[in-house]
């Protein structure tokens, strides 16, 4: 509930603001003969502004209801933003009342039965073992506050799910496999190449398989 | 028949839908609740093709859930319609387009036109948070306490959103 607006009261610059034009007192007096209370409350219009919209709506308590209407009696400013604020939860209260097409319900029929052929056949959602929860949940729909919020989903359909990711992990894996393969590999032609061409000559001079089985060229006129 | 569904409640209707794949059962609570929903999927979003589009949703989602008897039909239905809303206005822009030709006018037909798309351009200003709150309280014709079912929220942080609210509309209507 709202605090009292009248509560604290600052005596400031505010206390003309809301001074009413010639309305008879409510204490009985002429005019602008008006008791030092109801002059303490003209100096909240401020605050009593801020609770037009509870009092309005009905969610201010009983007394400063009192106080509201008390200040409203006297204060002319009060009474015509009051006005304002009437206009406008008016506008909103009008009955404009928008109605869904009539195949909207037919579609409704539509997707229901789409959805039902999609379950297995012969059995209904609720007493159904093979169902598991949907893991899907939406925010908001898995809270509780009312009734349970649980889609039920087929078991083919997480069959599916599954054989997907058992698939896409065999896939990552074969991946990450020739990744490592090629790192390797590029490691091992990374020798430098004057090396490399030392090797091939002192393979072609002295390996074994040209040693014992074949005769180098630059021989072959001695032979 | 249909005179004893109109005499069930709600969740009656939905086990006799659920149990007996009862249609008419079905079609009592989809009457039951169709315009109300739809009014505040309109207020809500602003337009009327995509209102349609989260009705047909909604009732779909309730068609192939499991509820149980704790809570309320009626929240749980616009809980379902407000979410979808929600990611709806995140996803797209949504300029307003108002059901014109399914308005029941009980003044000159220009006069509520005008009214209502400045009305609906008023709440398509104000954040998401405020508007549902002031549209539940008014075309949904709901108390602080539904509201705060609908929303999952505290009662006090639905009259907090309620009052703020409307202050922000007196601000942008200058009043």
């Amino acid at each position: 509930m709202l605090s009292s607006p009248l509560k604290g009261e600052d005596k400031g610059e505010g206390d003309k603001i809301g001074y009413p034009s010639p309305l008879p007192s409510p204490t009985g007096g002429e005019g602008f003969d008006i008791s030092e209370e109801d002059l303490m409350s003209l100096q909240n219009c401020q605050k009593i502004a801020e609770c037009l919209e509870g009092y309005l709506l009905g969610d201010v308590e009983p007394e400063i209801e009192i106080q509201i209407n008390e200040h409203l009696l006297v204060c002319h400013d009060c009474r015509k933003k009051l006005e304002a604020l009437e206009s406008l939860v008016e506008l909103f209260r009008k009955k404009s009342i928008f109605k869904p097409s009539q195949s909207v319900y037919e579609k409704v029929r539509r997707q229901i039965r789409i959805k039902q052929k999609s379950f297995l056949p012969g059995t209904s959602g609720a007493q159904d073992p093979t169902l598991t929860p949907a893991l899907s949940l939406k925010k908001g729909e898995d809270k509780d506050e009312g009734s349970l919020r649980i889609i039920k989903i087929p078991i083919h359909q997480g069959c599916g799910r599954r054989i997907l990711t058992i698939a896409a992990s065999f896939l990552l894996g074969m991946i990450l496999m020739r990744a490592v393969d090629l790192l390797l590999f590029t490691k091992k032609t990374e020798k430098p190449a004057v090396e490399m061409r030392y090797e091939t000559r002192h393979r072609y001079q002295y390996s074994d398989s040209i040693q014992f089985y074949s005769v180098p060229p630059k021989n072959l006129a001695r032979i | 028949m249909v005179e004893d569904y109109n005499n069930l409640d709600s969740f009656s209707l939905y086990r006799l839908f659920k149990d007996n794949n009862d249609e008419k059962a079905f079609a009592t609570i989809y009457n039951r609740f169709c315009n109300g929903l739809f009014n505040y999927l309109v207020r809500l979003i602003g337009d009327w093709h995509y209102a349609e589009d989260i009705l047909v949703e909604t009732f779909t989602k309730l068609a192939n859930s499991n509820l149980d008897n704790r809570g309320s039909l009626k929240a749980w239905l616009y809980r379902v319609a407000t979410n979808q809303a929600y990611k709806l206005l995140r996803k797209n822009r949504v300029e307003i387009s108002l059901p014109i030709e399914l308005t029941e006018h009980n003044t000159s037909q220009n006069e509520q036109r005008l009214s209502n798309w400045e009305v609906q351009k008023l709440l398509n200003e104000l954040p998401e948070i405020y508007r549902s709150v002031i549209v539940l309280k008014f075309y949904g014709e709901m108390s602080y306490q539904e509201i705060a079912d609908v929303l999952c929220i505290p009662i006090g942080t639905v009259k907090s959103r309620m009052h703020e609210g409307i202050r922000k509309l007196r601000r942008e209507m200058g009043l």
